[in-house]
């Protein structure tokens, strides 16, 4: 019986998958209508600030677009980096308006552009290889971007509204076994795999080893958010996401205040769930975010990289070279995510201890000020 | 086969969870004068904890203990004053615990986990 219930998930998380690169077309056949691309690979917690760069760069002059592969988890773009893979797969790239196309590179096309750049929220450490942390060779850069957060999440018919480190721990580690009402269905416990972001994090937090989750592999954080709110029991349906990806899908799923171990009381990464203030991740009342990192071929100069076009991605990524008229701030806000100088705390590494923090140029108040998400 | 998330744990507060057995409140506001209460409020489905401390709630462990004035036994840096952190943090613990304004809602583990074993909990399968 169980057998049988997997193949429906597993053929539900497929059929996710097809979808995503129905009516994909050649890259080698739309790159000529492309002005200066660059590929990237990584995670998929990020794409609504992936997605909000590359418009704003679609509309600079020259413009350069950026082509972005999430469909491989986050540690899968520093290992492309590493090993100097060509662009492989399914990319996605948005016009000056944000309307988002696909194309697709066959797996050792001749003509496939190399990998340019990539991004995770978690450290290369936290990617294994072979079981050990890999590391990073001096010729590729890793780069803070802005904080995003991780929101354990559930459907909105859902009556559950919070959840602690320990009841994460037996649901995701143990499943069914863990005894967590009504976290019961291990069909309905949605998980991701260790090349994950989110779910190393999670594994971090809880302690249950990334290579152990239980239930169904999603393979991508929309999959994940596809599955939870399709659930035929709302109640007994679990996953988690980036609270970026998460938020662009209110409407669907709920993000669970979160009670870290040393807690008494879970809290939600805003200061309501009708709010986009972040407040709680800004206070350091919310345990599960990140400064999320961007890696790319250094220059030959300190602060420079070998790819002029990446380095105005990443100029713009990390708001350290803001092309004029563009309010980063907002562009950070709507995505879902935090500029470093709009954080009370602060913390070094992955969920390393958490300490107040006032950043030099601090952006508190034109954060709060910024419209951010727009809600329909 | 036992392991124990030791490591994780932050033993002055797993103590105040376990006591409560319930509600527990860490909410503060560093505005106000907390007064105890026994819960909190039901605001559109999320608990509104009010300002104030469990009764039984003692402090972490690894900070100071306030006096009835609410001083700090000395530290001008800061403490933790009726269950939750007044001033800067320097770790994990007092940002968590931070007193603060907003609303939360609590997760009951000894309630609602049949595993939990006071914190023992079992390795992952």
């Amino acid at each position: 019986m169980m057998a049988k219930l997997g193949a429906v998930g597993a053929a539900s998380v497929l059929s996710l998958g097809i979808s995503a690169q129905a009516g994909a077309v050649e890259c080698n056949a739309v790159e000529p209508a492309l002005v200066n691309p660059i590929y990237g690979l990584g995670g998929s917690a990020t794409r609504p600030y992936i997605k909000e760069l590359a418009t704003v760069l679609a509309n600079q002059t020259p413009a350069v677009t950026v082509l972005y592969n999430d469909s491989g988890g986050a540690c899968t773009g520093p290992y492309a980096l590493i090993q100097g893979d060509k662009a492989s797969g399914s990319f996605r790239y948005w016009d000056k308006t944000g309307k988002e196309s696909t194309c697709t590179w066959t797996a050792g096309s001749a003509s496939a552009p190399p990998v340019a750049f990539a991004n995770m929220g978690n450290s290369i450490g936290l990617c294994k290889t072979n079981g050990q942390a890999t590391v990073l060779p001096q010729t590729i850069a890793d780069v803070e971007g802005p904080v995003v957060g991780v929101s354990v999440i559930v459907p909105k018919a859902s009556s559950e509204n919070s959840i602690s480190t320990e009841a994460a721990y037996f649901v995701f580690g143990f499943g069914k076994a863990g005894q967590v009402s009504p976290w019961l269905d291990d069909n309905l416990i949605i998980r991701r795999n260790e090349n994950s972001f989110v779910q190393l994090f999670l594994a971090k937090a809880t302690g249950v080893p990334e290579t152990k989750f239980k239930g169904i592999d999603a393979k991508t954080n929309q999959a994940s958010i596809q599955l939870v709110k399709d659930a035929a029991t709302p109640n007994a349906a679990i996953g988690f996401a980036s609270s970026d990806v998460a938020d662009d899908n209110r409407a669907s799923v709920k993000t669970l205040a979160y009670q870290h171990i040393g807690q008494s009381c879970g809290y939600l990464p805003d200061s309501s769930n009708t709010a986009f203030d972040r407040k709680n991740i800004r206070d350091g009342h919310y345990y599960l975010w990140t400064a999320q990192h961007y890696f790319a071929f250094k220059g030959a100069t300190a602060g420079t990289y070998a790819d002029p076009n990446v380095e105005k991605f990443l100029g713009l990524a990390t708001g350290k070279a803001v092309p004029q008229g563009v309010d980063w701030i907002n562009l950070v806000k709507k995505s879902g995510e935090v500029p470093r100088c709009a954080m009370k705390v602060w913390r070094d590494g992955d969920l390393g201890e958490l300490y107040s923090y006032q950043d030099p140029s601090p952006c508190s108040a034109a954060y709060d000020a910024a419209p951010g998400k727009v809600v329909q | 086969m036992k392991t124990n998330l030791s490591a994780l744990k932050i033993v002055g507060f797993l103590a105040v969870t376990s006591a409560l057995g319930g509600l527990a409140l860490v909410a503060c506001s560093d505005s106000d004068n907390p007064t105890p209460t026994d819960g909190g409020t039901i605001d559109g489905g999320i608990i509104v904890i009010d300002t104030g401390t469990p009764k039984d709630a003692p402090p972490a462990a690894d900070t100071l203990v306030p006096d009835a004035s609410g001083d700090t036994s000395g530290d001008t840096s800061g403490g933790f004053v009726n269950g939750c952190w007044v001033g800067p943090a320097t770790n994990s613990n007092q940002a968590l615990n931070a007193c603060t304004d907003g609303t939360c809602t609590p997760f009951n583990n000894v309630q609602r986990l049949p595993l939990y074993n006071n914190g023992n909990l079992p390795a992952v399968p």
